[in-house]
């Protein structure tokens, strides 16, 4: 039989170098085809993107501004189609990009020199037709630790509930709402009125669960 | 969401506190402890797989592999429910038969040789102290979405409300804690789904579903397609497959259900919670990805989808049941690791006289240190969390699949074979790993194949060669 002080130190032992072991297995290079889907998230990053959405005329027009890192050269940003909507890209400050379709999406992409330092882009674009969901343009890189995305929306409805947009947005100055998060979406979802399909799920799971807890107790209860 | 996420997170806690006072109460022996007095039925027992096998790996990994790579991860799940199937019918019937409490009192008990169970516990102890890396590493992550927390602040209060719960009641409350687990995980994510489709296209869904698949096709047109190829995915579900058919907690769950036909139904129940869950977990990684097209890290889209897009109270429930998930897995496998350290070593090698009482509070010390390791490897960011599921995976199948599955369905086999297969098994998978040959790029030729026909090699040669076990200690396993 052992001692107890050695058990304690052969079953440390056994725990760390097999520990340590399967976590130089776990810690490797990943493999191929485990790695991310684009090649170029492995580099390119994102340090803030301010997005003003303005509803008050004919078209939808947004004007973007995003501070990107492109070590490798390459600049990407992709936009979902929205159905019915057309989309003009009225100008683009910054390195040359190119606007192309690519299936159900939209791609705006170039190349400048690499470097490490931030490269400003402007995207102004229009939309027009049946707009309940503005479609943004999101960068391939991914955002920085501390990076922040803004979206100011103007010339909404009085009566729509920012609270219902989506990103969820606050009043701010004058007509304005505005949306603070860290990741750009690709959509906004304008504010809407009235009940949502989301205040529906929300007060469905609200009374499911009221309800199957009083159930519980009635017949907890009866059955003494 | 903010106030609303703390009003669900507290309501949860009092619940489940309450719960484990009340099995605390219930716990009088180490059998309660460990297996709930065998009186789990089939509908909580197959809630209660379901919610073990649906892990942090699930909530955070697997959604986040879909997010990364698409549909074609999802084949995998065919393979895990192929080893449920294997587990249905040719293991779990003899374990209950032979009434163990513990993987290793099987090993012991089947091939006659305290040492080989102690090699399997020693096993069980070393990979799961792994496996809950992964789960430690999920749970930094989602409160560093949710409450932008350091990590390590977050797998302490992890390891903290979790130690808890399982020293106070052991098996018997978490299974009920499961049971409810398993309820808000499914409930939370058939209500997640439309609300996604609705964000990306409206709220007719065929239209929604095809709008968001056109432009996560014009991302990476491998996203709804292959992303893997087929031989990656079979051996990924290999992994998945061969571990959970002879995978130590869930066999412990086993035990603690009332009969043979009732762990069979369980197993079919939890298939059933498992299918739905699968699918939508796929849907919430794709559209995830959809709406927020670049996130820092994959493991990041369940928590932010939750976060950022479904409504409050939905969003809510679906981060408490992802960190549900996180305890309930944890929980889980410290109760596995706690009895291997103090049921199949303390208790046969250092203290065999040791009372009842003592050997449950022996369970609880081993459960506490066990919890703490985990936690410094979890800093050190080893991979994302489905990779190291993954690779924990090869290696429960690597040593277990063969002694276990093979083990209770071939009467030739030994204790001498066993231990040599559990060796060899480990050892070939870790080496296989090591030299990086385990990427498809080398020769496709995936670790898991490797350990589990390197471990079945060396229990078939080692058992010829030495005598048969006697026909006694069989008996309960083959007539």
């Amino acid at each position: 039989m052992l001692s107890r002080s050695r058990f304690a130190a052969v079953l440390v032992t056994a725990v760390a170098s097999g520990a340590v072991a399967s976590g130089a297995a776990i810690g490797r290079p990943a493999a191929a085809q485990e790695r991310a889907a684009t090649p170029e998230d492995e580099t390119a990053r994102t340090r803030g993107a301010l997005i003003h959405i303005d509803l008050a005329g004919e078209a939808v027009v947004v004007s973007a501004r995003y501070r990107l890192v492109a070590p490798d050269g390459r600049i990407e940003l992709r936009a979902p189609k929205q159905p019915g909507a057309e989309i003009r890209v009225a100008s683009v400050d910054g390195p040359p990009l190119e606007l192309e379709a690519r299936g159900g999406g939209w791609r705006l992409r170039g190349e400048v020199p690499p470097a490490s330092r931030d490269i400003p882009v402007v995207v102004r674009y229009e939309i027009r037709g049946p707009v309940d969901r503005v479609p943004l343009f999101v960068p391939a890189g991914p955002m920085v630790d501390g990076g922040e995305t803004e979206i100011r929306l103007t010339g909404a409805p009085e009566a729509g509930r920012p609270a219902k947009a989506f990103p969820r947005m606050t009043r701010g100055p004058g007509d304005t709402l505005i949306a603070r998060l860290r990741d750009v979406p690709s959509i906004v979802v304008l504010p809407r009125t009235g009940v949502s399909l989301n205040d529906l799920l929300d007060g469905l799971v609200v009374i499911v669960i009221l309800s199957t807890t009083a159930s519980w107790v009635v017949i907890r209860f009866r059955s003494g | 969401m903010g106030p609303i996420f703390y009003v669900v997170l507290a309501i949860y806690l009092v619940v489940i506190m309450g719960i484990s006072i009340w099995g605390y109460f219930q716990t009088e022996t180490e059998e309660d402890f460990l297996a709930a007095g065998r009186s789990i039925g089939p509908l909580v027992g197959g809630a209660v797989l379901a919610a073990t096998q649906i892990s942090a790996g699930t909530f955070v990994g697997t959604a986040g592999r879909h997010y990364l790579t698409g549909t074609s991860w999802w084949f995998g799940w065919f393979g895990l429910w192929a080893g449920w199937l294997v587990s249905a019918f040719f293991v779990a019937p003899k374990l209950r038969r032979l009434g163990a409490l513990t993987v290793p009192d099987y090993i012991t008990t089947r091939y006659g040789s305290p040492v080989a169970g102690a090699l399997a516990g020693v096993l069980i102890v070393i990979a799961y102290t792994i496996y809950l890396v992964a789960q430690f590493q999920a749970g930094g992550e989602i409160a560093n979405v949710i409450f932008g927390m350091r990590p390590l602040t977050a797998m302490l209060l992890i390891v903290a409300s979790t130690a808890l719960y399982t020293l106070l009641g052991g098996v018997r409350s978490s299974s009920y804690i499961e049971f409810i687990q398993t309820l808000i995980m499914v409930g939370a994510l058939l209500v997640a789904v439309p609300v996604l489709l609705n964000q990306v296209g409206g709220v007719n869904p065929v239209a929604a579903i095809r709008h968001a698949a056109g432009f996560l096709d014009s991302i990476d047109d491998r996203l709804i397609g292959w992303y893997y190829r087929p031989r990656e995915i079979i051996a990924f579900g290999a992994a998945f497959g061969l571990s959970i058919a002879a995978s130590p907690y869930e066999m412990t769950r086993f035990y603690s259900m009332r009969d043979e036909r009732t762990v069979r139904r369980a197993i079919w129940i939890s298939i059933g919670f498992q299918l739905i869950i699968s699918l939508c977990i796929m849907a919430v990684g794709l559209l995830t990805r959809a709406i927020f097209p670049s996130l820092p890290s994959q493991d990041q889209a369940t928590a932010v989808m939750a976060f950022q897009i479904l409504p409050p109270v939905v969003g809510a429930l679906l981060l408490v049941a992802m960190l549900s998930a996180i305890m309930s897995t944890v929980n889980s496998v410290l109760l596995v690791t706690g009895a291997g350290v103090a049921h199949d070593l303390y208790g046969r090698f250092v203290n065999r006289t040791a009372s009842q009482k003592h050997l449950v509070n022996a369970n609880r010390v081993s459960i506490v240190v066990l919890a703490i390791i985990p936690v410094f490897f979890a800093l050190q960011q080893l991979g994302d969390v489905q990779g190291i599921v993954l690779e924990m995976a090869k290696f429960v199948a690597s040593f277990f699949f063969v002694p276990v599955v093979i083990g209770l369905n071939w009467r030739r086999g030994n204790a001498k074979g066993a231990i040599a297969a559990m060796l060899t098994g480990f050892l070939a998978c870790l080496v296989w790993s090591l030299t990086g040959q385990g990427g498809f790029a080398a020769h496709g030729i995936d670790a898991v194949e490797v350990g589990v026909v390197t471990s079945l090699i060396a229990f078939v040669v080692v058992s010829r060669l030495t005598k048969p076990s006697p026909t006694q200690k069989l008996e309960v396993f083959f007539d």
